[in-house]
């Protein structure tokens, strides 16, 4: 068996293209898609960017005086047009949506740069803007008639965006829907007081304090680079196990395998070389993996001994798990002659492996058989049990995860065991 | 009919093949003779349009092959070395997407493989998937597939490489009887000596991307017809015997073999009674004498100090 | 041409475990993840405080499930908390007596819209709680909120008024069967690599046939295969599981076509790097899940706003593939809307496969 695993690594080794790749691609995309969507994790300092213009069609203190004068006609006695005056320039909702766009959180997301229609449009179609806000004519007046005297349909507010399934444009969308949503809201409960005669003197969005976020532990979110650094290596160490298989059908090609069988060797022996070999590519790649992608990206700041010695754990079950996928693969490949099992395995399996363990997307939206699937998977398990080791879960909470890669390798070496040709049957 | 003129293949700065100049007439069975990597199959790749030479020129009637290789693909057939054939489908359906390619249709392709596959001798099998035949039969079908639309020349590349003796002397019977009774033209390329001797009627020798010898059989082996070889069988070893006659001024060279005595003669020398006498001088056993008409692999050991087969 | 092109569809006949396991794969995979039928909301798990009674935990769930986007379920919180920190989901919502909490474990770009949300209908239900014990009812409120003083109006710039709802179902529909759509397409490709290797190739280069000819039956074959097997799967959802794909499947199929010679041509341009069919083997599936993830087939691509990865996926077939199809299926996009993604995808075949055959006669 020790000759075995020799041979197998040697001929790895001097495929360097092939090894390259197993390494590099996941190298490249870690990098690409941990930095692309950074921003959109909690922790990374650079949160969503959003630019818009704002087309103003309407003037402000045109339509607060017109609002004003149309009361003097109406008759009202100076004293309730003063009254009206300081509160209209408080709540004109054009001020009140330029302080939520002050606002801290907003501050920082959103880029406005003031534009006319001709000017919008253009930068919104060759997507230098998300989305168009435009105030249009009389849009003071309507609505302060609205919501002081409450007369008038009120107005509208338009946002144009290029495409609807751009992300940006989604949330900034989102942020004056709910403008306009609170900001009726507080018209209606204002205007349901008056009904009952109770006035209230302050006029606000108020801002009551809800919500917050909190995480599973003590411990900070993830960010990007570390799920992809996870998402990704687990994914692609799968592809170990469909590299060493067509090996195998190399080596029944080349009739190196009966060869083998000749000598004497108890063909299991070449089974165990190959799964052996397999573990330790495994290993080494999640090793390699880890180590550049921490020392060039710093993702794992602040952590400890402890947290090392844990991956390296996992990392060790996963490549058991790789072992076990080897040998179904190889024997499969070996007692059918046929290249067919490594091909699909490592187009289709390995994808659906990826996506029901989590590699690419959350799968808890999807139907309920995808996350069972998922858990069961190699990959999958290992993935959990690396984000929650992240987060800072106890050694007994990643257990079961671990056990499920060692149970699913036992029943994996064990059926190809069975599947593995005798000598009899050549 | 077909020649080829200062024909130059260079690879990445290394001369594979270089200037060979040689010709075929109709009817003419042609043996292209060298070791492994002496640029035989770079040679007929390039006569069978399959690679544009570097320089030179392939003509074939007198047109140049190189600048209108549709001249050539019509009256050529080309038996590769490796077995060029779809191993997932039958013999049959081989034949016929073959025959199509080469313009075939209907019941002419239908009675040409049928044909084809008498000549081979798999009529019987053509029904079986390729992947199925042993590798004499592999063979045969491989070099039926390039005779299905009647070619005017038949190029075979080591077409026995590695398969049974009765594969291979059904191959050269039909090779020769091809040659001999249909008028076919053969450029035969092989390091077995054997079945170019047997096979073709003039011989290129090519070595290093040269040619460093050709003619018929007879005129290429008269290069060695100033000299002879004879093997003596001994009882045992006499290294007395064998210095006495390295000594002799008669004998071009001595040599100990297993048997015996390996002993190169000026032709014609009428050596023998001295070496008999010598013999009887040591009191040496002979039991056997053998003298060697040269053949080509002598030629070949002659001109390059090397086997062919090295 | 012809006798070629047939050739390769009786090789298939003989050898068809490959295709056929692909073309299983991409209709069984689908259905899993879209889950057969449509739902179009985006569930998301919730569970409460333990000092939180049950009826007013469902009331609260009652009034988030107003929303068209967001779907909330209730569930324990020992589930809540092991499926976001395993990462299956990217987040959950802790319910309060008159409070919530989002649990985060890893981040996720609908969070911004989910937090408005759920602030919204928190803060309003909390004001109109006050309001209430200073007498006024609901119902008041409401009947004032019917004629509030703004409205919101949000049109596309082509003049359509539409909504942000996103289509996963149709996302992963159109990503996977365009995914996998690759690899059927690419491992058939081989054929021409397997044929150098095994000299048939040479042997119908001295032949009468002309090398355009030969590379056409094999093209035309691939992409054949490739068209029909994203043709049916398409059909099949369409007509069997009720999947709406627009009102113009003529554009659909002129998508189709454009993508599939954009991916047959890669193939060639890869077969022209890679000699030989092992490394083939092994470099396929990574160069086409790469490409994947790069181009938006997994996820949609609008949820990435890295100006690096914007660009890089520009230069991914299947980024115009999944594109047009959306656009043709959602917006009812036309000739002239697609006009320009299909020239992309076009374009993108005739350089791949110009540099793709260059390479492959240099050798």
């Amino acid at each position: 068996m020790h000759s075995f695993l020799k041979k197998d690594i040697l001929i790895l080794l001097r495929d360097r293209s092939e090894l390259l790749l197993l390494l590099l691609m996941p190298f490249i995309l870690i990098a690409i898609l941990g930095f692309a969507l950074r921003g959109l994790f909690s922790g990374d300092p650079e949160p969503l960017q959003i630019s818009v213009a704002i087309v103003q069609q309407d003037n402000e203190k045109a339509g607060i005086e017109k609002f004003l004068s149309d009361q003097r006609d109406q008759g009202f006695s100076e004293e309730v047009i003063a009254e009206l005056e300081s509160v209209a320039f408080k709540v004109s909702p054009y001020t009140l949506l330029n302080q939520v766009f002050k606002d801290e959180r907003l501050r920082e997301m959103i880029t406005i740069i003031d534009m006319n229609l001709e000017e919008a449009e253009l930068a919104l179609s060759s997507e230098e803007i998300a989305a168009i806000l435009t105030f249009p004519t009389e849009f003071t007046f309507l609505s302060l008639k609205n919501m002081l005297l409450n007369d008038g349909g009120g107005s509208e507010l338009q946002v144009t965006v290029n495409d609807y399934g751009s992300l940006q444009a989604k949330v900034f969308q989102s942020i004056i829907q709910e403008f306009v949503r609170a900001l009726n809201f507080e018209t209606a409960m204002t205007q349901a007081l008056s009904e009952e005669g109770i006035v209230i003197e302050e006029w606000d969005l108020r801002d009551i304090e809800l919500g917050g976020i909190e995480t599973v532990t003590s411990k900070d979110p993830i960010t990007s680079f570390e799920y992809y650094t996870f998402a990704i290596a687990v994914m692609f160490v799968l592809y170990v196990a469909s590299t060493l298989a067509s090996k195998a059908y190399v080596e029944k090609q080349q009739q190196v395998f009966n060869r083998i069988l000749l000598s004497g060797k108890h063909p299991i022996s070449y089974l165990s070389g190959k799964i052996i070999s397999a573990i330790i590519i495994a290993f080494c790649q999640l090793l390699i993996l880890f180590t550049s992608s921490s020392l060039l990206f710093r993702p794992f700041q602040d952590v400890d001994v402890m947290f090392w010695a844990g991956i390296l754990l996992i990392s060790a079950i996963l490549s058991i798990g790789v072992g076990g996928l080897t040998a179904v693969l190889t024997a499969l490949t070996v007692r059918f002659d046929n290249e067919t099992f490594s091909s699909v395995f490592s187009g289709g399996i390995v994808t659906i492996f990826a996506f029901t363990g989590g590699s690419f997307i959350p799968v808890a939206n999807m139907a309920e058989i995808v996350s069972v699937i998922g858990d069961w998977t190699p990959n999958g398990a290992a993935l959990s049990a690396y984000l929650q080791w992240k987060q800072g879960f106890t050694f007994d909470s990643i257990l079961p995860f671990m056990g499920r890669i060692i149970g699913l390798s036992i029943v994996l070496i064990a059926s190809s065991v069975w599947i593995f040709p005798r000598r009899r049957s050549f | 009919m077909l020649e080829t003129e200062e024909l130059q293949k260079v690879f990445k700065g290394k001369v594979a093949v270089d200037g060979i100049n040689l010709y075929m007439d109709r009817g003419e069975s042609i043996g292209l003779l060298g070791p492994n990597g002496a640029g035989k199959s770079t040679t007929i790749s390039m006569i069978s349009s399959l690679l544009k030479p570097t320089s030179g020129d392939v003509r074939l009637n007198g047109k140049s092959v190189v600048k209108n290789p549709e001249t050539i693909r019509s009256v050529l057939g080309v038996v590769p070395q490796e077995i060029a054939l779809y191993e997932e489908l039958t013999a049959y359906e081989n034949m016929k997407f073959f025959g199509r390619v080469y313009g075939l249709k209907g019941k002419s392709l239908e009675r040409r493989i049928q044909e084809v596959l008498e000549i081979v001798g798999l009529q019987e099998r053509q029904k079986d998937l390729v992947k199925t035949y042993s590798g004499g039969m592999q063979r045969r079908i491989n070099m039926a597939a390039a005779m299905l639309h009647e070619p005017e020349i038949l190029i075979m590349d080591e077409p026995t490489v590695g398969i049974d003796p009765q594969s291979r002397n059904y191959i050269l019977d039909t090779v020769r009887h091809l040659n001999e009774e249909s008028g076919l033209t053969v450029l035969y390329t092989s390091h077995y000596m054997e079945e170019v001797e047997r096979l073709c009627d003039r011989v290129y020798i090519m070595d290093h991307g040269r040619i460093i010898a050709s003619g018929t059989k007879d005129e290429l082996k008269s290069i060695l017809s100033g000299e002879e070889t004879i093997f003596i069988d001994l009882n045992r070893s006499y290294p007395e015997l064998l210095s006495d006659l390295k000594k002799h001024e008669g004998i071009l060279q001595a040599t100990e073999t297993e048997k015996g005595l390996k002993l190169i003669v000026p032709k014609g020398s009428r050596h023998l009674s001295s070496i008999f006498q010598a013999a009887e001088r040591y009191q040496a056993q002979i039991l056997n004498v053998n003298v060697q008409i040269p053949t080509l692999e002598d030629v070949f050991l002659h001109l390059t100090g090397r086997k062919l087969r090295d | 041409m012809k006798s070629v092109f047939l050739l390769q569809l009786q090789r298939l006949r003989r050898a068809p475990i490959t295709t056929v396991t692909f073309f299983i794969l991409t209709i069984a995979f689908v259905y899993m993840l879209a889950g057969g039928e449509s739902q179009g909301k985006m569930s998301i798990l919730t569970f409460t405080d333990y000092l939180l009674s049950e009826e007013i935990a469902e009331e609260w769930i009652e009034r988030l499930n107003a929303s068209e986007a967001f779907e909330f379920q209730l569930v324990e919180e020992t589930v809540a908390r092991e499926t976001v920190s395993s990462g299956n989901a990217s987040l959950a919502v802790k319910l309060m007596e008159s409070d919530y909490r989002l649990l985060v474990a890893t981040d996720d770009p609908n969070r911004y819209v989910l937090e408005g949300y759920v602030k919204q209908v928190f803060s309003e239900e909390i004001q109109i709680r006050e309001l209430e014990k200073l007498g006024v009812s609901h119902e008041t409120v409401n009947s004032y909120l019917q004629s509030g003083p703004l409205n919101l109006d949000t049109t596309s710039l082509e003049g359509e008024s539409g909504s942000f709802e996103y289509d996963e179902q149709l996302q992963i529909l159109f990503g996977m069967t365009l995914y996998f759509s690759i690899y059927t397409i690419m491992f058939n490709l081989m054929n021409v690599a397997e044929e150098k290797r095994l000299g048939t190739w040479s042997r119908l280069i001295v032949s009468p046939i002309r090398k355009w000819q030969l590379y056409l039956g094999h093209l035309l074959y691939c992409f054949l295969i490739g068209y029909v097997q994203i043709v049916i799967v398409f059909l099949l959802f369409k007509y069997v599981f009720a999947y709406d794909l627009g009102n113009n499947f003529g554009y659909i199929l002129l998508v189709i076509a454009s993508y599939t010679f954009a991916i047959v041509a890669l193939g060639m341009l890869i077969i022209g790097v890679v000699k030989s069919t092992q490394h083939l083997q092994a470099i396929i599936p990574i160069v086409a899940t790469s490409m994947a993830m790069l181009g938006g087939a997994f996820w949609p691509i609008e949820i990435v706003t890295n100006q690096m990865l914007i660009t890089i996926s520009q230069g991914m077939p299947i980024l115009y593939g999944v594109e047009a199809l959306k656009g043709v299926a959602m917006y009812n996009y036309g000739l002239f809307e697609l006009g320009e993604t299909l020239s992309i995808m076009i374009l993108f075949g005739v350089i791949c496969m110009g540099i793709g055959i260059n390479l492959m006669e240099r050798r």
